[in-house]
């Protein structure tokens, strides 16, 4: 389930290549490859595709996200959590497993 | 850690109060308690940031360490899967929460199957409905709902409008908060939903529509982004009608000439369609907008070679490794270009330019194998322009290993162009060295030979002579322990060469050869492709119905086992049949009127027509 390039960068959907380009380089130095490898590829990856103003134009033009991709979109809008209570139902459940 | 510890752990987070009562006061287990809790509380109340927070202060050594990879798995849900497994992973096999971690992957990997009752409520409570397919309408109006309190969140405006490619019905709750949705954009999204599911024509059709608006309304860059698209399509299904494509891609460079790729594209197009002056003309305007683009350059430069344009070809090369000196490619081709050049000099006897080009070539020549060809043919230029009795090819032999030394010898005698008074020494003395029944033979000295023979042949060289000597050799080499790929690729050149016995020997000499007539043919689909079209030496029009049977089998098989790329050539290959079946000329015979016939004939001898005809049609006693 992806998130769209704009959101990964944290970038909106007018920003410029200066814009997006600083973007990138902040995310990389917060989320190195050595230490996040498959955060910094989507990162890279996000980057690709908004890099100028053609990848960008492309991007809009050409691309339908999935609707799974709107699902994981809606719930990041809202989250879902569990209750404490919830939390601990789960935690006493395993504490039976362990004899 | 005891069993025993790790129930107090998992029972103190449950918040067992017989447990917590039980613990010592300076037990870690209630001293780092209060940091668990907040950490879990943070999580449920969607406070991440407090998360992260409360998890730092739950020292290294605390029983509820392990606590930090379960809550970051759970912070990594959706988005980041592959992360949260990774942190699920750092949780040991005999943490304590073990059990837990269990029931984090099962969310993050969606499968929910053995997970106990509550498990299996506390991943629903984060997931919803696990597994279930996405309801667009559900997200419409979940979106929706958001959209009428913030209309301004970032990419709510965007996927609302995508989710109306699912939801059309959608259309006019959106146009409320957001304002009426653009004709072209419901046209993209319906082209692009038709695309997704794979109905190429109605997709074709709404692009071109789009295409049309775009242009009408003056956005010469989107109209040109849609051509392009098309051509993208077309590609991937293997549309036959190349001059379409052609088109296409014209449209898209007079529409966006930045568009660097479409130059490329409409430039092989063109070498494919065979028309090289086109391909020239496409890639000199190319390089009028990309004078620094590595690609341009290199594919400039092998269409410059194609056409015996050397110097140009030279240039161009020189120009693409200022900006890439590490082109191994690149480099090679400026080496075979000064050497072509070279060559096409000393067959007009401009011996002093030859020199020149002899020269330049020397200074790209790195490895034994290049210089010492380039050895070669300085010997025997020296030796046509009369500076040397006889070449002895002494600082060649150094640098190359019998009996490639040989072919190359006799490679460059025969493209020189030498009198075959003086080329026939060597192909004769190359016809002893080259003894197959005596030499040991290795896969690149095959390979070697067979790159060398596509040279000569490109550059117009009669093979045959060459071919007398080398064949044998080849025909040896089948017998060697080919990978299926390195096969593949020796077929492809020989195929190219016209070498259709080769062909058909190499593609049979592999081990899955059937080994009994009306055995099933086990070998791989490109194997069969080019022992088959060998047999008929590159004509479709001359296979049997038995040789498209053999066709249909691999083409299916090529079908089952996925390999799209040999199952579109021999469905062409079958196609071409069809057609040369379609278009056979008429039989022998047809066309003729024998009645104009027997008019001549009444003219010159004075019978009367009336009576020929009876003759003729009705044998002359009156019987038809």
């Amino acid at each position: 389930m992806n998130r769209s390039p704009f959101e990964i960068l944290g970038v909106a959907p007018e920003a410029d290549d200066e814009e997006i380009r600083r973007a990138y380089l902040q995310l990389v130095q917060k989320f190195p490859p050595d230490r996040e490898p498959e955060r910094f590829r989507r990162i890279r990856e996000a980057y690709d595709t908004l890099k100028d103003a053609r990848s960008r134009m492309k991007y809009k033009l050409f691309h339908l996200p999935e609707l799974e991709d709107l699902k994981a979109f809606a719930y990041r809008l809202h989250p879902r959590r569990p209750t404490l209570a919830q939390f601990r139902k789960m935690f006493a459940e395993c504490m039976k497993d362990v004899r | 850690m005891t069993q025993e510890d790790k129930r107090l752990v998992l029972g103190a987070l449950a918040g067992d109060k017989q447990i917590l009562q039980s613990l010592p006061a300076d037990s870690p287990l209630r001293l780092h308690l209060p940091q668990a809790e907040e950490a879990l509380k943070a999580y449920c109340q969607g406070n991440d940031e407090a998360v992260e927070a409360a998890l730092s202060r739950i020292p290294y050594r605390s029983p509820y360490r392990d606590l930090r990879f379960l809550l970051k798995a759970l912070l990594c849900y959706p988005q980041f899967p592959g992360a949260g497994r990774a942190a699920l992973d750092r949780i040991g096999p005999d943490s304590p929460l073990k059990g837990p971690a269990e029931v984090v992957r099962a969310l993050l990997t969606g499968q929910l199957k053995g997970l106990k009752p509550l498990a299996r409520e506390f991943v629903r409570a984060i997931a919803g409905k696990v597994g279930g397919k996405a309801q667009p309408k559900q997200i419409f109006s979940t979106l929706l709902a958001e959209a009428k309190k913030h209309p301004d969140t970032p990419g709510l405006r965007q996927a609302l409008s995508a989710l109306l490619a699912y939801y059309p019905a959608g259309k006019s709750a959106y146009a409320k908060v957001y304002g009426t949705v653009d004709s072209a954009e419901l046209l993209r999204m319906s082209a692009l939903l038709a695309e997704q599911d794979k109905e190429l024509d109605k997709a074709m059709d709404q692009w071109e529509a789009l295409f049309h608006r775009y242009r009408e309304d003056g956005k010469k860059l989107e109209a040109a982004m849609v051509r392009f698209h098309m051509v993208n399509i077309l590609e991937k299904a293997n549309y036959p009608h190349l001059d379409v494509i052609e088109e296409l891609l014209d449209d898209t460079v007079s529409l966006d000439p930045e568009l660097r790729d479409a130059w490329l594209k409409l430039a092989e197009m063109k070498r494919t369609l065979e028309d090289e002056r086109g391909r020239g003309r496409v890639l000199d305007e190319a390089l009028t907008h990309f004078p620094q683009d590595p690609k341009v350059l290199d594919a400039a430069a092998e269409a410059a070679i194609d056409r015996g344009a050397f110097k140009k070809a030279a240039r161009l090369t020189k120009q693409l490794l200022k900006l890439d000196p590490i082109n191994r490619r690149a480099r090679k081709r400026l080496l075979y270009a000064h050497m072509r050049h070279a060559r096409k000099q000393a067959k007009s006897g401009k011996f002093d330019l030859a020199a020149k080009e002899i020269e330049q070539a020397r200074q790209w020549a790195r490895d034994p194998e290049e210089q010492g060809r380039v050895a070669v043919l300085e010997e025997l230029i020296a030796f046509l322009r009369g500076e040397v009795f006889e070449p002895g090819f002494q600082q060649a032999q150094i640098l190359l290993a019998s009996p490639f030394l040989e072919c190359v010898v006799a490679a460059e005698v025969l493209s020189l162009g030498f009198p075959p008074k003086q080329s026939k020494p060597y192909l004769k003395q190359l016809r002893q060295v080259l003894d197959h029944r005596a030499m040991a033979l290795d896969k690149t000295t095959v390979a070697k030979m067979v790159d060398l023979l596509m040279e000569l042949n490109a550059e117009g060289v009669q093979m045959d002579e060459l071919m007398k000597t080398v064949r044998p050799f080849l025909k040896k080499g089948t017998k060697l322990d080919w990978g299926e790929q390195e096969r593949i690729a020796l077929l492809e050149k020989l195929f190219r060469l016209e070498q259709y016995q080769l062909v058909r020997d190499y593609a049979r000499a592999s081990p899955e050869w059937k080994k009994k007539p009306g055995q099933r043919d086990n070998r791989p689909p490109a194997l069969v492709y080019f022992d088959v079209v060998a047999k008929s030496g590159g004509e479709p029009g001359a296979l049997s119905y038995s040789d498209v049977k053999i066709l249909e089998d691999a083409l299916e098989h090529a079908r089952q086992i996925q390999q799209h790329r040999w199952a579109s050539r021999i469905d062409k290959l079958l196609d071409d049949f069809e057609e040369s079946q379609s278009i056979a000329g008429p039989m022998p015979g047809a066309g003729i009127n024998p009645f104009a016939i027997l008019e001549q004939l009444s003219k010159e001898t004075g019978i009367p027509l009336e009576e020929l005809v009876k003759e003729v049609f009705e044998g002359g006693d009156g019987k038809k």
